[in-house]
């Protein structure tokens, strides 16, 4: 019975290195293991090993940073959000705040930026357990920031299905359905890479970060959106049915000139009220990434 | 690894001690920019800190001991890797404001020397790692310079046991066929 290595080594066409575990476990801790073949790599192992251990820290850079660190530790949570808009890039990068503005503020683009993990990726399943653990907000709009991040590499089919699947989780299977229809269509016409439809899912995304609609008029949105996807046209954006027009990718005034009470089906809450945001068709957005308690004002 | 004297650090880290973060930095700090470098980080220093001053804002949400403090800050030194490659994507990032200057500038400043070893330890990271896939990559830069298990490893990528050692066994193959072209 041929195992998984040897199918491996077909893979790479190369022949079969029968390495044990042992072997590569003393190889990749720095010691020389007794495989000839995996021997000849310990240097190679050691010269990483050594590199990491080059980069370590003097301790007076320890104590400064050290500071810093304790400075911003105890610095109080709910730093005020909305001045992050007043600060540096490079503030923003590190400020949890920050990443929620850009969430909230910034659209997709800032929302990928903050949390990049996605399905497939090699940290998905940590985020999701530290999710599960109360450890970074997670929700409909992680998995949009994660939706994204496949559209990002081409995989804009994945993209929609994987919407489907939150959309899904949260309830919403009538937008579910319309997703899943768009995504099949996408595979039919063999149009993952297609510009027209990376922007008609791009188009969708932002709409879907940024959108104050809630409840039927949320799922109607998204049966626009993912009729266009599905037909391949990303240049014009559907009316919504609170007769507003989403806004192309980059432009960011589309929650401008929203109804205020955008109109939530008697069956259906959202938003901090909801006593059970799982029954929500479309949560309120919250910030996602990592540990992040603070609250966003949104700018 | 602190081993006994994490879980203490931990509390006074929670409560601003200095102490505790600088023996957390100190300890973590060298396999983060290790980890960065080797996933082809532009400053792994720089963003090695980024790193941790997130750890640091998210450290009242936190829980677990230190094996799961260790894979937390994988993780976040993780996204803001992707993070710097997407603005790196999107154009040129301004560095400034008070609150940049007053972290970089507290930083002793490099010498020449450690300017050209830093170079020169990027070129060596360049040519052993250039072989291998971003997946392999991930793989043996958490087990050589993470120092994790195979089943911590898998943890952290969300991937079962077998598939990190097919992925480890990939990228060892790659290497010693690198090795080998070199020879």
């Amino acid at each position: 019975m041929r195992n998984l290595f040897d199918l491996a080594a077909d893979d790479w066409g190369m022949t079969n290195e029968d390495w044990n575990d042992r072997d590569i476990d003393a190889l990749l801790a720095g010691k020389t293991p007794a495989d000839k073949g995996l021997a000849a790599l310990a240097p190679v192992v050691a010269s990483l090993k050594a590199t990491a251990a080059n980069r370590g820290v003097a301790a007076s850079e320890a104590q400064i940073f050290g500071a810093q660190l304790a400075s911003t530790a105890a610095a109080p949570a709910s730093a005020p959000a909305a001045t992050s808009a007043a600060r540096s890039p490079w503030v923003r990068r590190v400020s949890l705040a920050g990443i929620g503005a850009l969430v909230l503020g910034a659209g997709v683009a800032g929302a990928a930026a903050a949390d990049e993990s996605a399905p497939g990726d090699p940290l998905y399943g940590l985020d999701r357990a530290l999710e599960h653990a109360g450890i970074g907000n997670g929700g409909f709009p992680e998995r949009v920031d994660e939706a994204q991040k496949l559209a990002d590499e081409g995989e804009t089919d994945e993209a929609v299905e994987h919407l489907a699947e939150s959309l899904k989780s949260e309830g919403d299977s009538s937008s579910a359905q319309s997703l899943l229809d768009a995504a099949a269509q996408i595979r039919t016409n063999g149009s993952a890479q297609s510009a027209d439809v990376h922007t008609a899912v791009a188009d969708m995304l932002e709409w879907m970060a940024t959108t104050e609609l809630t409840g039927k008029d949320f799922g109607q949105g998204v049966a626009e959106h993912a009729h266009l996807i599905g037909a391949g046209h990303g240049k014009n954006a559907p009316a919504t049915t609170d007769g507003t027009t989403t806004d192309a990718p980059g432009k960011s005034g589309d929650v401008h000139g929203k109804p205020e009470n955008p109109g939530k089906p008697d069956s259906v809450t959202t938003g901090t009220a909801n006593a059970n945001p799982g029954l929500s068709n479309k949560p309120t957005p919250t910030p996602t990434g990592t540990p992040d308690t603070t609250p966003v004002v949104k700018p | 690894m602190l081993g006994e004297s994490f879980d203490p650090a931990l509390v006074a880290a929670r409560q601003g001690e200095a102490w505790a973060w600088t023996s957390l930095y100190q300890d973590l700090a060298g396999q983060v920019r290790g980890y960065l470098a080797g996933r082809g980080a532009a400053d792994p220093d720089d963003l090695a800190s980024e790193t941790f001053l997130q750890v640091a804002r998210g450290i009242g949400s936190f829980q677990g001991g230190e094996a799961e403090f260790r894979s937390w800050v994988f993780v976040i030194a993780h996204r803001r890797l992707i993070d710097e490659r997407r603005a790196a994507s999107r154009g040129p990032t301004v560095v400034s404001g008070p609150d940049a200057d007053s972290v970089l500038h507290a930083m002793p400043a490099e010498s020449a020397e450690d300017v050209a070893m830093e170079g020169h330890r990027s070129v060596e990271f360049s040519a052993q790692l250039a072989s291998l896939t971003d997946d392999q990559r991930d793989v043996l830069m958490l087990r050589v310079i993470g120092d994790f298990s195979v089943r911590d490893t898998a943890g952290i990528l969300g991937k079962s046991e077998g598939a990190i050692k097919v992925l480890q066994h990939r990228a060892i193959a790659a290497l010693r066929k690198s090795l080998s072209g070199d020879a």
